[in-house]
C-alpha cells in the first residue's frame, strides 16, 4: 500500500487513520538523514515510553542505514521498546494504534514498525464487590485482558496452562486452558461457537456468554462467571476452559453445572465443616426463598389442618384484618421486597442504607398497622427475600420462580407446589452445558465422586486433583 | 408446546382455588345430641376478633336440624363462617344420640374425613351442650382433667379411629367414656351400634387392666386394717378363649407390679381385690353383651374354624361364657427409716 516516498505515505496514513482527535504525530530525522514519522493515540500510548526507546535512539543513531532493510536495523538495533514487530497491514496499523501502540513510518520503506507502547489509565486491582470472602485472596479481575492474564498466570504457574487469543467483534479475548485437564470437546466446540458469533461489537462478557450460550433464553444460565483470579485458577484445575474478554472484569467459565451456584471459593479456605454448613445454609437458603411463601399460602388454603390449632387460630385473626386474599398478599408484598432491593441495588451508597431502614421498617410496620399485611406474612416474605440473597448467582432465578409457585400453590396446595417443584427439576435435569449434565455431581443423581459437591470434604480426602496438597494427579 | 399443554393440564385437575381462612370458624369441640329426632349439634370454636384479655373470643354455637349437615349449615348461619373441624379435639356425645343415631353417625365419620382420627370421644348422659360454658376453653380443660384421670385409671381414652375401626368389627365391642357434670364416670358399653349398659367407675380400673391399656394409676385396697394405695409400676396380661363343648372360657392372667405408699404386706389383700373385681367387671360385660375384650376376636384371628362354628350365636355364647382369672401381684415397699437409737 506504501510508495516508499514520504510526503504520499504520510498523506496515505492521514487518510487510512484520521479523523482522529487523538492521533499524534511526530517527524524526526533518523540519524540526521532519513525521515521518518511516529504516529500514537494521546491517552493510549505512553509518551515516556516513546520518547525513551523510540524518539532518542533514532534521534541519537549514527550508524550506517543501508539502503534496504532499514526496518529490520532499527528493530533489531536502534529501538529499546520491548516489542516491535514489522508489518505491512494496513489493518494492523489501525489496529495497533488503537490498542495503544505506537506506529513508525519509514521514508523509502513500504512497511511499518509497530512498537509496543500501551499504557493506558485503569483501575486497581481490587475485591469484587459481589464475590467477597471473609478469608482468602482480596483479587478480582479488572478491565485490560493482559492484566486478567496475568493474574491468571500468577495463580496457575503451570507449564500446561494454555492461552489463545481470538478477537469476537472486534474485541480481543483469550481461551485458557490447561493441557490435559480440559476436554477437548469442550475447547473445540467453545471454539466453534466463538467462531460463529459475529457482533458489532462486544463492550462486556455476559455479551458474550449470550452468544455462546447452549440456550440463550434458558432461566439458568450454562455458562459460570466469576470476577476472581483464584475462582478462574480452581475452575481451570478441574478441566474448564475460561474465556477472558477485553473490557470485563468477568471471566467465563464453560461447563457450568448447577452445583457451582452454591459454591464458593471461601469454601476452600476455611475448614472442611464450615465449608459443609455454608453449603447446607446455601442451598437450604434457596429452597427457602423459592418456596417458603408458596407452601405457606398453600398451607393455609388448602391444608389448614396440618397446623396446629393454636398456630391457625392465630393465622386465622392475623389474616382476618387484611383486605386482601393471602395469595394476593404474599404477590404484593413479595414485589415490594423486590423492588425495595433493585432501588437499594442502584442507589449510591449513602443513601441506600437510609433506604433499606426505610423499606424495612417504616414501610413494613407501617404495612401491618395500617392491616394492608399480617404480621405473618410480612415475616414469611422478609424471611424468604432474605434467604434469597444468601445465594446472589441465583437472584432473579428466585424472583422468577417463586412467582408460578405461588400460582401453582393458589390453584392446587401443596399438590400444586409439589408438581411445580417436579417441573423445575425435570427441567434443571433435561439441561445440558457443553454437553455435561446440568445436575452433574448432584448426589442421589448421578454417581461419581461427590467430595466436593454439596459437601465439601477435608483436602486429604479428596480423589480428585490436589493442587493445594500436591498430591497425585 | 408440549410443556404448556402439560402445565395447563395440570392446572384443570386443580381444586381452581382453596378456601381463604376468613371463611372459617376454627372448632376446638363439638357436641351432638338427638331430641324429638332433630340433630343438635353444640360447637366449640374461636372468633376472629379479640377479647378484652387479648386472646381470641370463644364462641359456643348451637345449630339444630334434621341431618348433620343441616345443622353445620344453621351454625354457619348464626356466625357467618363455616365450621371447620379439622381442628375438633373433642367430640362428646349425648347418650341419645348413641343410642338412636351412633350407625348413622360413624357412617357420616367414616365417609366425611372432616374430623381428625385422633379426635377424643365422651359421651354424656345428659345434654352435652352444658359441658361447654361461659369459661374459656372449657373443652380443653375437660380434656386435660380427662387424660390426668385416664393416667389414673379412673377412665379411658377413647379416639375417634378406635370407635370406627371397632364399632363394625366382628368378635369385638366398643367402650366409651362417660363424663357427667365435668367429671369422668365409668364407661358407656356398647354392642355394635347399641348401647348394653354402662361400667360403674369403681371397676374401670379392672377394665383397663384387663385390656392391656394401663401403664400407670393407682389401685386402693384394703392392707393391714388400712386403705393402702398401690401404685402400678408394671403390667403384663395374657388373653386367649377357647372352646369347651361349645362354650367359652376367658383365660385371663394378669403379671402386675406395684410400689406401696408405705410399708405392707398387702399383696395377698390386693391380689384378691383385683381378681374379685376382675371377675365382676367380667360379669358384667358378659351380661351386657359387650365384647370389649375383644374375645370374639380373638377366636376369629387364632380359631377360625372354631370362629366360623359359633358367630352366628357369639352374642349367646358369649354372655353364657365363663372366665378363668389369675393374677399375680408383686409390691415394692416404700420402706421406712431405722428408729433412731
Amino acid at each position: 500500500m506504501l510508495t516508499g516516498s514520504f510526503e504520499t505515505d504520510c498523506r496515505i496514513l492521514d487518510n487510512l487513520l484520521e479523523p482522529d482527535a487523538s492521533l499524534r504525530k511526530r517527524d524526526l530525522l533518523i540519524g540526521g538523514r532519513a525521515r521518518c514519522r511516529v504516529l500514537f493515540s494521546d491517552g493510549m500510548a505512553s509518551q515516556q515510553l516513546i520518547a525513551d526507546s523510540v524518539v532518542k535512539p533514532l534521534l541519537s543513531w549514527r550508524g550506517p542505514l543501508p539502503e534496504r532493510g532499514v526496518p529490520d536495523l532499527l528493530r533489531e538495533s536502534v529501538l529499546e521498546a520491548p516489542e516491535v514487530k514489522t508489518s505491512e497491514s494496513p489493518r494492523e496499523w489501525t489496529a495497533s494504534l488503537r490498542c495503544g501502540d505506537a506506529l513508525l513510518l519509514i521514508e523509502g520503506e513500504r512497511s511499518c514498525l509497530i512498537v509496543g507502547a500501551r499504557s493506558f489509565a485503569f483501575r486497581a486491582v481490587s475485591e469484587p464487590e459481589d464475590e467477597k470472602v471473609a478469608r482468602g485472596p482480596r483479587e478480582g479481575f479488572v478491565e485490560p485482558l493482559m492484566v486478567n492474564l496475568s493474574l491468571l498466570r500468577r495463580r496457575l504457574q503451570s507449564r500446561r496452562l494454555r492461552t489463545e487469543l481470538v478477537t469476537v467483534g472486534g474485541t480481543a479475548c483469550a481461551l485458557c486452558w490447561i493441557e490435559g485437564t480440559a476436554d477437548e470437546s469442550v475447547l473445540a466446540e467453545l471454539r466453534a461457537r466463538l467462531e460463529r458469533a459475529d457482533p458489532d461489537a462486544v463492550l462486556d462478557a455476559n455479551h458474550v456468554l449470550e452468544l455462546i450460550a447452549d440456550a440463550p433464553f434458558g432461566l439458568f444460565r450454562r455458562v459460570g462467571s466469576t470476577a476472581r483470579p483464584d475462582a478462574a485458577a480452581a475452575k481451570l484445575l478441574e478441566g474448564r476452559v475460561a474465556v477472558v474478554v477485553d473490557g470485563s472484569p468477568q471471566v467465563l467459565t464453560a461447563p457450568f453445572v448447577f452445583l457451582e451456584h452454591f459454591q464458593s471459593p471461601e469454601d476452600y479456605y476455611t475448614p472442611w465443616h464450615s465449608a459443609l454448613t455454608a453449603r447446607m445454609l446455601r442451598l437450604a437458603g434457596f429452597f427457602i426463598a423459592v418456596t417458603l411463601v408458596p407452601v405457606y399460602v398453600a398451607v393455609i388454603n388448602y391444608h389448614p389442618g396440618m397446623l396446629s390449632t393454636r398456630m391457625i387460630c392465630a393465622l386465622a385473626l392475623a389474616q382476618e384484618a387484611t383486605p386482601f386474599s393471602a395469595v394476593t398478599e404474599a404477590a404484593l408484598l413479595l414485589l415490594a421486597f423486590d423492588l425495595l432491593r433493585e432501588a437499594g441495588m442502584r442507589t449510591p451508597a449513602a443513601i441506600g442504607q437510609t433506604l433499606s431502614i426505610v423499606g424495612a421498617l417504616i414501610l413494613g410496620q407501617s404495612a401491618v398497622e395500617a392491616q394492608v399485611a399480617s404480621p405473618p406474612m410480612v415475616v414469611l416474605v422478609a424471611l424468604s427475600g432474605v434467604t434469597g440473597l444468601i445465594v446472589t448467582e441465583l437472584r432473579d432465578q428466585i424472583v422468577l420462580l417463586r412467582f408460578p409457585l405461588l400460582v401453582l400453590a393458589e390453584l392446587g396446595g401443596l399438590w400444586g407446589c409439589v408438581m411445580g417443584l417436579m417441573l423445575i427439576g425435570a427441567r434443571l435435569a433435561s439441561i445440558r452445558s457443553f454437553g455435561v449434565d446440568y445436575l452433574s455431581s448432584m448426589p442421589f443423581v448421578r454417581q461419581g465422586s461427590h467430595e466436593d459437591s454439596l459437601l465439601r470434604v477435608s483436602m486429604r480426602f479428596m480423589k480428585r486433583r490436589r493442587f493445594l496438597a500436591g498430591g497425585p494427579r | 408446546m408440549k410443556r404448556l399443554f402439560c402445565l395447563l393440564a395440570l392446572l384443570l385437575l386443580t381444586g381452581c382455588g382453596g378456601d381463604e381462612l376468613q371463611r372459617f370458624t376454627i372448632v376446638t369441640a363439638a357436641a351432638v345430641d338427638v331430641r324429638d329426632d332433630l340433630y343438635r349439634v353444640t360447637v366449640e370454636g374461636t372468633g376472629q376478633r379479640l377479647d378484652e384479655t387479648g386472646r381470641p373470643e370463644l364462641l359456643v354455637v348451637t345449630g339444630e336440624g334434621r341431618t348433620l349437615t343441616e345443622c353445620l349449615s344453621d351454625i354457619q348461619c348464626q356466625c357467618g363462617r363455616y365450621p371447620y373441624l379439622r381442628h375438633t379435639s373433642l367430640l362428646v356425645l349425648s347418650e341419645a344420640a348413641v343410642q338412636e343415631r351412633l350407625d348413622a353417625l360413624c357412617e357420616r365419620m367414616l365417609g366425611d374425613h372432616s374430623l381428625r382420627i385422633n379426635t377424643r370421644l365422651m359421651v354424656c348422659p345428659g345434654d352435652p351442650a352444658e359441658l361447654f360454658g361461659e369459661e374459656e376453653e372449657h373443652s380443653q380443660t375437660l380434656l386435660s382433667r380427662s387424660a390426668a384421670e385416664a393416667d389414673t385409671l379412673t377412665t379411658d381414652e377413647r379416639t375417634l379411629n378406635e370407635l370406627l375401626y371397632n364399632v363394625f368389627a366382628e368378635g369385638v365391642d366398643v367402650t366409651l367414656p362417660l363424663v357427667e357434670n365435668d367429671r369422668s364416670g365409668g364407661l358407656l358399653l356398647l354392642h355394635g351400634e347399641n348401647v348394653a349398659g354402662t361400667l360403674d367407675e369403681r371397676l374401670t380400673p379392672a377394665f383397663l387392666l384387663a385390656c392391656g391399656r394401663a401403664r400407670t394409676g393407682s389401685v386402693t385396697a384394703s392392707a393391714g386394717g388400712r386403705e393402702t394405695s398401690f401404685r402400678l409400676l408394671d403390667a403384663e396380661r395374657d388373653f386367649s378363649v377357647t372352646l369347651e363343648d361349645g362354650v367359652p372360657v376367658l383365660h385371663l392372667s394378669l403379671r402386675l407390679g406395684f410400689r406401696a405408699e408405705r410399708e405392707t404386706d398387702g399383696e395377698a389383700s390386693l391380689r384378691d381385690t383385683l381378681k374379685d373385681q376382675m371377675r365382676e367387671m367380667l360379669d358384667v360385660l358378659r351380661k351386657s353383651g359387650c365384647d370389649a375384650l375383644g374375645a370374639g376376636q380373638y377366636l376369629r384371628r387364632h380359631a377360625p374354624d372354631d370362629w366360623a362354628a359359633v358367630r352366628e350365636d357369639w352374642a349367646r355364647l358369649y354372655a353364657r361364657s365363663r372366665a378363668e382369672v389369675d393374677v399375680q401381684v408383686t409390691v415394692e415397699s416404700a420402706g421406712r427409716a431405722e428408729e433412731m437409737r
